[in-house]
């Protein structure tokens, strides 16, 4: 056995207290069980809605945002596209999910938290080498990742949609009542009341405004309409 | 009674131990610094901290052992210090640099 002298001993001491730290910082962060995704919003065209809030609350409590300037600014590429913002970090998987929009056609507001269905998530990360689509990141090499898009239909209904190259999977639909707004639900810039909040936030032009009156889509069903990945992935078999 | 020759030699062989502790505490503090994600920021934030934790190491290390056989580890600990203090203050720089507003 080797002899250390006083200071050795303090340099001992400090190793192994740093050896104890990192192990317990590997330990914690779980590496062995975070993945590469994204997760948007989207919503059909004919009936625009403003997300005030869109998280993705994680396994280990940590919190997702969810991309909602697509359907905030009104550019719809389909029912059922989202934003393609690229993953900079792998994340723990998402447990559940918190939503909070205005609907213009419905005048009125939704939110709610939806649990998640953990373990058909973690199923189709365990194939997310073979099925999910390629990424390439900054200065490293390329990963593959998989897509969560939460489409919202009207009649506040909302689906949630896991997707990889080649498939699509639902993972859950599910509706939520529209309630009165309160407190922060209708703050842009300062605290507006309702109808000043709906005015301010949807920028709807006059043609399509006509469109909306006339009726538009009014006996669509989106929340049973397949997305537009959906039947382009059929057309392409 | 040990003989001061003989003293001489465990004294030495004990700052060799130290120098070893010492690369292990290093190699062990970059693993720490590494071992999860960082962003940019948190990477130079790290990257700053490196050289004042070797000061602090090599500080110990020059005041225990003094003697003619130790210059070297006088020079390179106060070109350390010279360096930590240099790096603290870059970092402090950034952050104010960071923290003006620019109108």
């Amino acid at each position: 056995m080797y002899q250390l002298n006083s200071i050795n001993k303090i340099y001992a001491a400090i190793l192994l207290l740093l050896i104890l730290a990192t192990s317990v910082k590997i330990w914690k962060y779980k590496t062995w069980k975070r993945y590469y995704y994204t997760a948007s919003f989207s919503s059909p065209a004919s009936y625009p809605v403003h997300v005030n809030n869109g998280q993705l609350i994680l396994e280990d409590g940590d919190i997702a945002y969810v991309g909602y300037s697509t359907v905030n600014d009104g550019n719809n590429f389909g029912w059922g596209y989202g934003d393609s913002n690229d993953p900079t970090r792998k994340e723990r998987l998402p447990v559940k999910l918190v939503v909070q929009y205005a609907s213009f056609r419905d005048q009125s507001f939704y939110s709610d938290t939806i649990p998640l269905p953990v373990d058909a998530i973690k199923k189709a990360f365990s194939t997310v080498n073979a099925k999910g689509i390629s990424t390439d990141l900054y200065q490293k090499p390329s990963v593959n990742r998989l897509d969560f898009v939460i489409g919202i239909a009207n009649k506040g209904n909302i689906i949630v949609w896991l997707r990889g190259e080649n498939f699509e999977e639902t993972l859950l639909k599910h509706k939520i009542a529209p309630h009165e707004p309160s407190g922060d639900e209708t703050y842009y810039e300062t605290r507006l009341t309702k109808s000043q909040y709906l005015k301010r936030v949807f920028w709807i032009d006059s043609a399509k405004l006509e469109d909306f009156k006339a009726g538009l889509d009014k006996d669509a069903s989106y929340i049973d309409t397949p997305s537009q990945f959906k039947i382009r992935l059929k057309q392409k078999q | 009674m040990e003989s001061p020759a003989q003293d001489t030699i465990e004294i030495e062989k004990q700052s060799h131990r130290s120098i070893i502790l010492i690369a292990a505490i290093l190699i062990m503090t970059a693993l720490y610094m590494t071992c999860t994600y960082n962003s940019e920021d948190e990477g130079i934030m790290l990257c700053t901290l490196v050289c004042p934790i070797f000061s602090i190491l090599a500080g110990m290390y020059t005041f225990t052992y003094t003697g003619k056989a130790y210059a070297a580890s006088r020079i390179i600990f106060y070109i350390s210090l010279a360096l930590s203090l240099c790096s603290i203050f870059v970092l402090c720089f950034f952050i104010e640099l960071a923290n003006t507003n620019w109108h």
